[in-house]
């Protein structure tokens, strides 16, 4: 850069010192690089061991998911349904049962 | 490019690296409406603006609650940045000059190093920041201003006769 007071001459040293960036050599990456890169991009594309095979599947996923709420939905349906029924009135009465045992008084007596 | 952004080489390489999975991921995207450097190079500028600011984040965050506990440390700013690539002789106005960039609005510096560091045309850099030829030239002539009020103390000390 030379000294100057003359504002072109100014602009041209800043440029010159702008320019100097040109001149830089591009950066190269740090040894095994893509070793690290191919590490990195199979652990992101790697399926989760946790889930089992046929949930990472996202079909079977969404099947799976459709089951457990129409399951869900099927339960409570039936348990509003049970809880309105009326519960039916007991008709068993004595002669019914005493019928049911054979506990006619006149038979036990029949022979008198 | 991302590390003269982050300026630090280890989060330089973390960009790069999510450059490369981001490109392979989305490759299929690709419309072929604009060159494919210049989408690698619009994936690159917005990863290491993206690094740059969560490490900004993370900085106050940590001023933060070193004011609450004696446990959190402030995190310290990196030491003056070095570019590899840098000549030997022109290795202490280069840090000074790196050091001006940092200080940039995110804009006026990303168009910064495209033009100067990368050699992009007016146009390239227009296509990259998806923006306007003029818009470009504005945020260029904002960024030289910057960068001379910021090194004009030095300019003077250099150009002593």
């Amino acid at each position: 850069m030379n000294p100057s007071n003359n504002p072109s001459d100014q602009h041209e040293s800043w440029e010159n010192w702008f320019d100097q960036l040109k001149k830089i050599e591009p950066a190269k990456p740090r040894p095994f690089f893509y070793t690290r890169l191919q590490a990195r991009l199979s652990a992101r594309t790697e399926p989760s061991a946790v889930l089992p095979w046929w949930l990472r599947n996202p079909g079977y996923a969404l099947g799976a998911l459709c089951l457990l709420v129409g399951l869900n939905v099927a339960a409570a349906v039936a348990s509003d349904w049970a809880a309105e029924r009326v519960p039916e009135t007991d008709q068993y009465t004595y002669e019914e049962f005493a019928s049911e045992y054979q506990l006619n008084r006149q038979g036990l007596y029949a022979d008198e | 490019m991302a590390l003269v952004i982050v300026q630090q080489e280890e989060e330089a390489e973390d960009v790069a690296q999510e450059v490369f999975i981001e490109v392979y991921q989305t490759i299929d995207r690709f419309r072929e409406e604009s060159r494919l450097s210049t989408w690698i190079y619009r994936i690159t500028t917005s990863k290491a603006l993206e690094h740059h600011r969560r490490r900004k984040a993370k900085k106050r965050f940590a001023f933060i609650t070193s004011l609450f506990g004696s446990e959190n440390e402030v995190l310290h700013e990196p030491a003056d940045f070095h570019h590899p690539g840098v000549a030997l002789e022109n290795k202490e106005q280069m840090k000074l000059l790196f050091g001006a960039i940092a200080a940039l609005p995110e804009s006026q510096k990303v168009a910064f190093t495209l033009h100067y560091l990368n050699q992009a045309s007016y146009q390239e850099v227009a296509e990259i920041m998806q923006n306007t030829v003029s818009a470009v030239e504005s945020l260029l002539h904002r960024a030289k201003q910057n960068l001379r009020k910021q090194l004009n103390t030095y300019y003077t000390e250099f150009n002593k006769p």
